[in-house]
């Protein structure tokens, strides 16, 4: 039997251990690049780290939407394909319509806030499975990107305060990592303070305890897509800015690798469990992945492969994570 | 229909017991043709315990889902604080202000005990864009714990605290959900006895803050101890309401088991080899040196309640739950039961405690659920099912068993309880099973079935097979067992009775005690 | 006649869909309603219904298998390295290429089974490899060149006056009904689909039938490569991009449905055969491929959408 003194006992060994898993992380992050350092040391030249910290910053915007998700108990795999699709608007809307730089940007918001309520509706009011729901989506959002775009990359000229955006810094900061920073930070205190948060850690660790709580599931679950497409369409303004074009295939694999971070970070496949710090690790890792792969010269298939085996890991983890 | 509740603290001399709070009139349920409640009248008054007992298929579990919202009945009225009202759902069940004890749905496993206390309630700590300050209410969850005298840490999670502990968790959480009916179905099944001694001081603090709990259990015993009054069930129907004090166990035991049918069939069975053996079972923690053994011919009575062991016990033997220490000899020689497969291959049948979870296939035909173990019988040519045979043999399964149904393609799902248990029955038989295991059979089906299927078990005695049954209904236990065990709820077996040897109270006693009734 | 109203409005509804979509088209395309129209729509769909059936298998015993698409692309690049570069001859290459599925389906049985993730991870884990490996050894070049009695015998020929693919299609949609209706393993399918645990208390061998599901899959998969290898006379890594939603749609368009054991592999050709009407059609109008996506994962939805209400009021 339990008593009370155990009980605080087994807290605080799993408060310990809680830490160490998080750090965990960090712990690998550090080996992993003094490892590839070793190997070759132009990886650990400030260029390069600045480098992956833009990456991942791309990545880390997207998988907090994608952390919202999970944690709730979803899955939304459409997140590349409004990346991409916001993308190639954005630059036809400039280029080819001459439309303001700033009308453009709020269109693209609107666009990720429109396929999120999609999603949303699709699953809490259509009852498809999220999967599902939102592998068609994908498709579907993909499609009428090639369509608009005619599988071609649209240049995007001269409006260099657009770009800066994706290229700039702020006090030496990348621009891109910081407004990464900024939205974790938002998205930590919401995820803990918030009754949105609190909510959906709620829905996802039990349905239906919280829908006879009184709590309006289905609401929160559509807030949280609506979230997570308005990150990924975020996710891919800056992106457009730092390539100065549209590109038809931007966000290609985007979830996969937006899962993969997630799961990496704690976040458990099944809901219910994670965290904005551990997705943000996890970010950083999977960037400095795909980062060492080129800088050792593997090919952008290979990346694949070994992203896809990192993927298939971390979800093992974080389904075990749950179960125990 | 809105009604503002406010939690009142009342002095015991204020205490009104006779206001009554909840009234059902006239209650009748069907599934398919089946009647489970027939017109059933029940009223439940402010700050009592009103116990509810009735055997397995007696009606309660369908009248607390009538109440709690899961079930909708067919005919009659319920009234709330004398207002007529309509439960459609859980929610609205809720929002009238009755709780469900001790089901899946009531808390989150991942957040801790101070939040799911007020999951959904938080307005009081919430500001005005929407944040939640936690230590508020972390303190006023300290403040409830406190009052209800819960010693548990508000900061721990639900999920790494236990059964016991969790269910205390949800009778706070239903007090700030100011619920004021309780409904608690089994709620001791897995309680040490220290634990069972927290609920009901628990439930005696509620019964003076003017709320209305509903106690169902097997343990007459617990129900004398707790309930104000005490009301009984039997095949749907109410027996009777009485006052704790004017009721003893001998007589409530009386009233809730049906006679032991005289027309007991007395066929003059042989009993052939030994088919199982099994010594020294342990599974640690739930049943320990278990030793039985189960001869052609003979039928192997198991009776003992939820939370001896006896299910786990018999999903030990047929390799569907793996971790246990023993031996098993099937026909004399020692053999190695892992998975489902190797007891199947040995010539062992299971028909499983709940038919809709792992015995039936519900969204497919009789025809496919019959011949599910042994359509690897019925080959022609290379690896063809020869579907004239298969369709022969069901129809003449159909025909021995008396499966009422139209057609044979119909799914399974639309049959009535006790057809659906006579499928798993044909099943086993066609399997050609030497030894069938039966957990709890009669469970959910209505009166006439139940008879055809413990003749059935004894029928198929006759024809050699060995039986093992586990039963909570000691009427049903004696009434066709050559020989009875009893599962105690520490998870020790007793010695074995032949039927003549020991009378039902006993046998109930043993199951709830561990002990024969000193005093007969 | 009885019978017939049943088999139509309760099994398989996707009839009547699919003879509304065929006279809409068809009225906007004449066309379509002829004899070459005809077939060119069943030529399109024989590559996909192809790999519906395995997937049908997969589906009704309650799995699903993302790498369909990705298991095309390595199979086309590997059968055409194969003659490209060792000469050897095609008829000894497609069985080499055919095994290749078997293998894979495998390794994703052991993983679903043992491993016991869920199959869409692991299928997409998969997708992932093969494709990139697909692209890796391709160094992302279409491998051309191949002889062109390869592409004759797949796509200029026909059997008993079908062409071959169709009678490939036909021939394995023949043989799915039969396994799936008159065989053991085709009735243990859909008793694990529905209820698992009860299956397995039944005593069936469920990581036998599991496996064998991925491994049919997976062998039809590489089968559609080589036949889409042929038709292109090249090896490409892009073969089969994407085709696994279209696949999974083909099936659920037929009527199966996930996660139940509930479905057949008649109703998938029918499913199969809208799909291949709407591509034949949009292309008809001049509309790219893109344009079929889109059309496709809206009628997925669509089809979903009606099925789940559909259930509610059976």
């Amino acid at each position: 039997m339990m008593s009370e003194i155990s009980v605080k006992k087994r807290n605080q060994f799993y408060l310990i251990k809680n830490f160490f898993i998080k750090n965990q992380l960090l712990i690998i992050i550090l080996i992993f690049i003094i490892v590839i350092g070793i190997y070759k040391p132009v990886f650990l030249s400030t260029y390069n780290l600045m480098n992956i910290l833009r990456t991942s910053a791309l990545l880390g915007i997207v998988s907090i939407g994608m952390t919202f998700i999970m944690i709730s108990g979803g899955i939304d795999l459409s997140i590349g394909s409004v990346m991409g699709l916001v993308s190639v608007i954005i630059a036809g809307l400039t280029t080819n319509n001459k439309v303001p730089i700033y009308y453009c940007i709020i269109v693209a918001l609107l666009i990720g806030i429109f396929s999120g309520l999609i999603n949303g509706v699709l699953i809490t009011r259509g009852r498809i499975t999220p999967f599902i729901a939102t592998l068609a989506t994908m498709v579907i959002l993909r499609g009428v990107d090639l369509i608009y775009s005619n599988s071609r990359t649209i240049p995007i000229i001269g409006l260099e305060r657009f770009f800066i955006l994706g290229r700039g810094t702020i006090f030496s900061v990348p621009i891109p990592l910081f407004i990464f920073i900024i939205i974790s930070i938002i998205a930590i205190i919401f995820l803990k303070y918030h009754t949105f948060g609190n909510y959906i850690y709620a829905i996802g660790g039990n349905y239906e305890a919280s829908k006879y709580s009184g709590i309006r599931v289905d609401r929160y679950i559509l807030i949280s897509y609506i979230i997570g497409g308005c990150l990924a369409s975020l996710s891919g303004i800056i992106y457009t800015a730092r390539l100065a074009s549209g590109q038809p295939m931007l966000g290609e694999n985007f979830e996969m690798m937006s899962i993969a971070a997630v799961c990496v970070g704690g976040t458990s496949l099944l809901g219910g469990i994670g965290s904005i710090y551990g997705t943000l690790m996890g970010a950083i890792l999977i960037s400095a992945l795909y980062n060492s792969m080129s800088i050792i010269g593997l090919s952008t298939f290979l990346q694949e492969v070994a992203v896809g085996i990192v993927l298939v890991i971390a979800v093992i983890f974080s389904i075990k994570r749950k179960r125990s | 229909m809105e009604f503002v509740v406010a939690l009142i603290k009342l002095d015991l001399k204020d205490v009104v017991m006779s206001e009554i709070i909840l009234e059902m009139k006239g209650i009748n349920k069907f599934f398919s043709n089946i009647k489970a409640l027939d017109n059933i009248d029940l009223d439940l008054r402010k700050g009592e315990v009103l116990g509810l007992v009735g055997q397995n298929g007696a009606g309660k579990s369908t009248l607390i889902k009538i109440i709690s919202g899961i079930y909708k009945n067919d005919s009659g009225q319920i009234f709330i604080d004398g207002q007529l009202v309509e439960i459609n759902n859980p929610l609205i069940a809720r929002h009238f202000g009755i709780a469900t004890i001790f089901q899946e749905f009531s808390l989150v496993p991942t957040l801790n005990i101070s939040e799911n206390i007020f999951l959904g309630q938080e307005d009081f700590a919430r500001n005005k864009i929407g944040f939640i300050n936690k230590k508020e209410i972390s303190n006023r969850s300290i403040e409830i714990l406190e009052n209800l005298e819960i010693h548990l840490e508000p900061s721990d999670l639900v999920l790494d605290i236990s059964r016991a502990n969790q269910q205390l968790v949800e009778i706070a959480k239903s007090i700030v959900n100011k619920h004021r009916i309780y409904i608690m179905d089994e709620p001791t099944s897995s309680l040490t006895p220290k634990e069972v001694n927290i609920l009901f001081q628990l439930i005696k603090k509620l019964k003076l803050e003017g709320l209305s709990i509903i106690y169902i259990s097997h343990r007459l015993e617990e129900v004398l101890e707790i309930a104000d009054r005490i009301y009984v069930l039997k095949n749907g129907g109410k027996v009777g309401v009485f006052n704790r004090n004017d009721i003893d166990i001998k007589k409530l035991t009386e009233l809730v088991t049906s006679r032991i049918d005289e027309d007991n069939i007395e066929i003059k069975r042989t009993y052939g080899e030994e088919m199982l053996r099994i010594e020294d079972f342990s599974r640690k923690g739930i049943f320990e040196n278990v030793n039985l053994s189960v001869s052609r011919g003979e039928i192997l009575g198991i009776c003992g309640l939820l939370g001896s062991g006896r299910s786990e016990l018999v999903r030990s033997i047929y390799g569907v739950d793996r971790r246990k220490s023993g031996k098993i000899f099937f026909k004399g020689r020692e053999v190695e039961i892992n998975e489902p497969m190797d007891a199947v291959k040995l010539g062992i049948a299971y028909v499983t405690e709940d038919r809709k979870k792992d015995g039936l296939f519900l969204d497919l035909s009789i025809l496919q659920n019959v011949t599910a173990s042994s359509v690897k019988n019925m080959l022609v040519f290379l690896n063809f099912i020869d579907l004239r045979k298969e369709k022969k043999e069901v129809l003449k399964q159909i025909d021995n068993l008396n499966i009422k149904t139209d057609s044979i393609i119909k799914l399974t799902r639309y049959l009535s309880g006790g057809n659906q248990q006579k499928v798993l029955i044909a099943k086993c038989i066609l399997s050609n099973a030497e030894l069938i295991i039966f957990d709890e059979p009669t469970v959910g089906i209505d009166v006439g079935a139940k008879r055809e299927i413990l003749d059935l078990m004894i029928k198929l005695a006759s024809l050699g097979k060995a039986i093992i049954a586990i039963f909570t209904e000691v009427s049903e236990l004696l009434r066709v067992s050559d020989k009875i065990r009893i599962m105690t709820r520490e998870g020790t077996i007793t010695s074995e009775y032949k039927p003549g040897e020991i009378t039902s109270q006993d046998i109930l006693m043993m199951m709830i005690s561990g002990r024969k009734s000193t005093n007969v | 006649m009885y019978k017939i109203k049943n088999f139509i409005l309760l099994e398989n509804p996707i009839i009547l869909f699919l003879i509304g979509i065929y006279l809409i088209f068809g009225l906007l395309n004449k066309n379509m309603f002829s004899l070459d129209g005809l077939t060119n729509i069943l030529i399109q769909s024989s590559v996909i219904g192809i790999m519906a059936v395995g997937m049908t298998f997969v589906i009704v015993s309650g799995g699903l298998d993302l790498s369909v698409g990705s298991l095309m692309a390595i199979t086309s690049v590997l059968v055409s390295l194969l003659i490209k570069y060792l000469n050897i001859s095609f008829v000894y290459v497609v069985p080499i290429g055919l095994f290749l599925g078997v293998i894979s389906g495998i390794i994703i049985g052991i993983f679903v089974v043992y491993v016991k993730l869920p199959p869409f991870i692991i299928t997409l884990g998969m997708l992932i490899t093969l494709s990139g490996s697909a692209r890796l050894i391709s160094k992302a070049h279409p491998i051309s060149g191949l002889p062109e009695n390869f592409q004759n015998i797949f796509w200029h020929n026909s059997i008993f006056f079908i062409p071959t693919p169709i009678f490939i299609w036909i021939v394995i949609s023949i043989i799915g009904i039969i396994i799936q209706k008159f065989t053991t393993f085709g009735r243990y399918c859909y008793l694990i689909g529905n209820n698992q645990k009860a299956a397995e208390i039944s005593g069936i061998n469920i990581n036998r039938v599991i496996i064998l599901t991925y491994m049919i899959s997976g062998t039809l998969a590489s089968l559609a490569g080589i036949m889409l290898t042929a038709r292109l006379n090249s090896g490409q890594a892009l073969v089969g991009r994407g085709m696994e939603i279209i696949v999974i749609a083909a099936v659920v368009l037929g009527g199966t449905k996930l996660f139940k054991g509930i479905g057949n592999v008649l109703g998938t050709v029918f499913g199969t055969a809208v799909i291949g009407l709407i591509y034949v059609s949009l292309s008809f109008a001049g509309l790219s491929t893109n344009w079929q996506e889109v059309g496709l994962g809206a009628i997925l939805i669509v089809a979903i959408i009606i099925d789940n209400f559909r259930s509610r009021y059976i």
